[in-house]
């Protein structure tokens, strides 16, 4: 069983089409690095996914479960973490924590237990009962991380997932994320940063401006360029070759 | 809308200039915060459509003017010139006193606009004026909407220079009112840290309505009935110099009748220069403390800790063990009440309201008699048990008024997690919600005002107590079951205001009609007794209910 399968896929704000024709298969236990420009539509793909957007055209299966029809299953069955996103801060990672897993009906007491263990292994233990309004931003990343897999979901997207983190917790996100794909779990993954993508991804996907332009591994997607690091790469897919020029003109008018 | 304010501003500008302001600064600010109050934020960004509507302080500006319009006709009936113009300027200043306090406390003492205005070469003063000046402009508009009505009769009673005198002590008023609010949190500031401040604003606001209310009440101890259809005695008393609408009434009173002596002239003096005595203060004595204290306020203390209760359950898990019944209510539970605890901006917006809804009681206890001791008005009012219906249902009204505002919230980006986490029903969550509410405020109001009833009328009203609570608690039920609900602090906080006062007014009146009904029916024997086996049984079946609704009848914004 595919653990994601999209087909002809199109979602349009208004009369702008934002997804056009994407076409994807995921198999369990895969991590995907899903990157692309800003606004080529990430964020959309993923929103569709976990049933956030429910109006689009096209066919859109997690788990085998029709989005569309079966919402409530599949958000079970799946975890998110947003980019940027907000918490209410006035909890404490607990009591949000706590909070959370009530919405999935979780025994109170497991939830207690899974989230005591999972704070203290992101370093957080002494501030579980602190109010997040003080938290620094990696600190509530964690948070996020946590209760994006505090329901053991099968298929995990993370949307920029190591922004605000320090260079010891991404080292251990990474890892985590590793142990979660030996664990059968399937991940999904979107970044800007090309080298962690470059490292952990077992296939990229890259989208632009709706589409997906290139799908395969890293050796996969070096082999069909002459050019070496994802970065390259990506920058020259997405057409973007004249950031010298960019920067030298940005100067010019900041000295206006 | 926004340019005509601007014009305004622009009209104003040498009184800016004056104060030391930087102008052009001062309107792109004002400009822009005015610009945001019209544009509500979605939360999930994704549904990029804006809205750009306040209906709500329209409907605010019409049900002012209505008001005014029939309250003006007052002017025609009254015989004394002082009293009725004290009594209009009273009122005017007690519904923008209290439309600033409950509406825009939290504009007052916001601290978003930081980050973006402090890094920046603006000058104190600027900013504070800035901020006040926004709020001014809304105020300007009820106070218009207030003010023409009596304009139009003065007019026609007194002529054109009576009624352009009455709109600039009207503009005097207004004022008035706004920098007194102010100079109130500024010397609050002045002489509290940041931290303090911080816990003691809600009593402080509490103690500012009860000021107010006091005011209001002075003027009417000297306008009654009485004087108003045969004049004022005119001997003046001493504590009229305390009380700005008497010195305005008297003020009217010189210019249509051009009657002049000291005390008259003092009035008129103190009238006309006591809102810029106070602007003075503001600029330039306070200015300076506010903008450091209101960026203190968000830096919240590391040591804000909750104690850890690892081994035994908290007050609050147990009641929620007690209240609720499934799990997503029992989450609910929690987190509305953990955060109605904690979130300022909630105490903020809340607490005011919930002051003089509990604060009317009293001062209509006051009212059955001005005059014989205490014990002697309780004898009075043990006589009237209408008297004890109408508290009951002012007290009810708290309810309405905290459920209306429980969906607003600062974090309301954070509401993302009810679209991802797997709801089934919505209605589990919306009723969890209506528990924590009961529970943590109608409880306690109810037990305060069991003891209350019980001392001054004996025990015969606490049935009536119980179904004019059951009454209230259906009512709102069969509101929201038969509407469209919001998640608790799901949306962003209204701040195009005027919308609080005005609803809580609004939420007095129906009550107020429903406990009319009550006390006709409480008349006849034993009918209040069956129909709250039938409001029990009512009161079950709609709480089920309401756990089903579903998402159709939620809206996320």
């Amino acid at each position: 069983m595919k653990a994601i399968k999209i087909s002809n896929l199109q979602k349009a704000y208004g009369s702008a089409l934002v997804l056009k024709d994407v076409n994807l298969e995921v198999d369990s236990g895969e991590i995907i690095g899903y990157i692309g420009p800003n606004g080529a539509g990430k964020s959309t793909t993923i929103k569709i996914l976990i049933g956030m957007i429910p109006d689009y055209t096209g066919n859109v299966e997690v788990m085998g479960l029709d989005v569309k029809a079966n919402p409530l299953e599949i958000k079970r069955l799946i975890g998110y973490v947003p980019e940027n996103a907000s918490l209410y801060e006035t909890l404490s990672p607990m009591e949000y924590l706590r909070f959370l897993g009530s919405l999935y009906q979780l025994e109170t007491d497991q939830i207690e237990e899974k989230a005591t263990e999972l704070l203290r292994l992101f370093a957080l233990y002494d501030q579980r009962d602190d109010r997040m309004t003080t938290f620094s931003k990696g600190m509530k990343q964690k948070v996020l991380l946590i209760s994006g897999i505090l329901h053991n979901p099968e298929v995990i997207f993370l949307d920029e997932p190591l922004s605000g983190l320090d260079a010891n917790a991404v080292i251990l996100v990474k890892e985590i994320l590793s142990q979660l794909k030996h664990a059968g779990k399937t991940i999904f993954y979107s970044s800007h940063i090309m080298d962690v993508v470059e490292k952990i991804s077992d296939r990229i996907v890259l989208i632009n401006k709706g589409t997906i332009i290139a799908n395969g591994t890293f050796d996969e997607l070096k082999s069909q360029r002459e050019t070496g690091s994802l970065e390259q790469i990506f920058n020259q897919l997405t057409g973007n070759n004249e950031h010298v020029q960019l920067a030298e003109e940005f100067i010019q008018v900041m000295n206006r | 809308m926004i340019n005509f304010y601007i014009k305004i501003l622009f009209l104003l500008r040498p009184i800016f200039l004056r104060l030391g302001v930087n102008f052009e600064q001062l309107v792109a600010i004002v400009e822009v915060k005015l610009k945001m109050d019209n544009r509500r934020a979605r939360f999930n960004q994704w549904n990029k459509k804006q809205s750009e509507s306040n209906g709500t302080f329209f409907l605010t500006l019409g049900l002012y003017f209505l008001m005014a319009c029939a309250f003006s006709a007052f002017i025609y009936f009254s015989s004394s010139i002082i009293a009725i113009y004290s009594l209009i300027f009273a009122m005017m200043m007690f519904m923008l006193a209290m439309t600033l306090i409950t509406d825009f406390s939290a504009v007052i003492l916001d601290s978003n606009d930081n980050a973006v205005l402090l890094p920046r070469p603006i000058d104190d003063r600027t900013l504070l004026i800035a901020r006040i000046t926004h709020i001014l402009m809304y105020l300007l508009s009820m106070m218009l909407a207030l003010a023409i009505p009596f304009m139009v009769v003065t007019m026609h009673l007194y002529g054109v220079l009576a009624a352009i005198s009455f709109l600039i002590i009207s503009l005097l008023c207004l004022i008035l009112i706004v920098f007194l609010t102010n100079i109130f949190y500024l010397v609050l500031m002045q002489f509290t840290s940041e931290e303090r401040l911080r816990n003691i604003i809600n009593t402080f606001q509490i103690i500012l309505t009860f000021t107010f209310m006091g005011g209001y009440r002075l003027v009417g101890r000297l306008v009654n009935f009485d004087t108003l259809m045969n004049g004022v005695d005119t001997k003046v008393q001493w504590w009229y110099f305390l009380v700005p609408p008497i010195w305005m009434g008297n003020s009217m009173n010189v210019i249509i009748k051009h009657e002049f002596d000291a005390t008259k002239f003092l009035f008129l003096f103190l009238t006309l220069t006591v809102p810029f005595m106070v602007v003075f203060l503001v600029n330039n004595v306070f200015s300076g403390v506010f903008n450091q204290k209101i960026a203190g306020m968000d830096i919240a203390k590391r040591q804000e800790k909750i104690p850890n209760k690892t081994s035994k359950k908290g007050l609050v898990e147990t009641l929620s063990g007690i209240f609720t019944g499934t799990s997503m209510e029992r989450g609910t539970f929690e987190f509305v009440w953990k955060i109605t605890s904690r979130d300022r901006k909630f105490k903020l917006r809340i607490y005011p309201s919930l002051a003089y809804l509990l604060i009317y009681p009293v001062f209509m206890i006051g009212t059955g008699r001005s005059n014989g001791s205490f014990v002697q008005q309780i004898e009075h009012l043990r006589e009237s048990t209408g008297m004890g219906i109408v508290v009951i249902y002012l007290c009810g009204t708290v309810l309405l008024t905290i459920r209306s505002q429980i969906s607003q919230s600062e974090d309301f980006k954070a509401a993302w997690l009810y679209e991802l986490a797997p709801i089934g029903k919505p209605g589990e969550i919306l009723s969890g919600s209506l528990r924590a509410i009961m529970v943590k405020f109608l409880l306690p109001i109810t037990i305060l005002l069991s003891l209350v009833l019980s001392i001054i009328w004996g025990v015969n009203l606490l049935d009536d107590l119980l179904f004019g609570m059951l009454t209230i608690i259906n009512l709102d039920l069969l509101l929201s079951i038969g509407m469209s609900n919001e998640l608790p602090f799901s949306t962003e906080i209204k701040k195009n205001g005027g919308g609080s006062f005005i609803r809580n007014m609004t939420y007095v009146f129906i009550t107020g009609i429903i406990g009319f009904i009550h006390y006709l029916m409480m008349q006849v024997p034993y009918v209040i007794g069956v129909l709250m086996v039938i409001q029990l049984v009512l009161a079950l079946f709609l709480f089920k209910k309401y756990r089903e609704v579903g998402w159709e009848k939620v809206r996320m914004e």
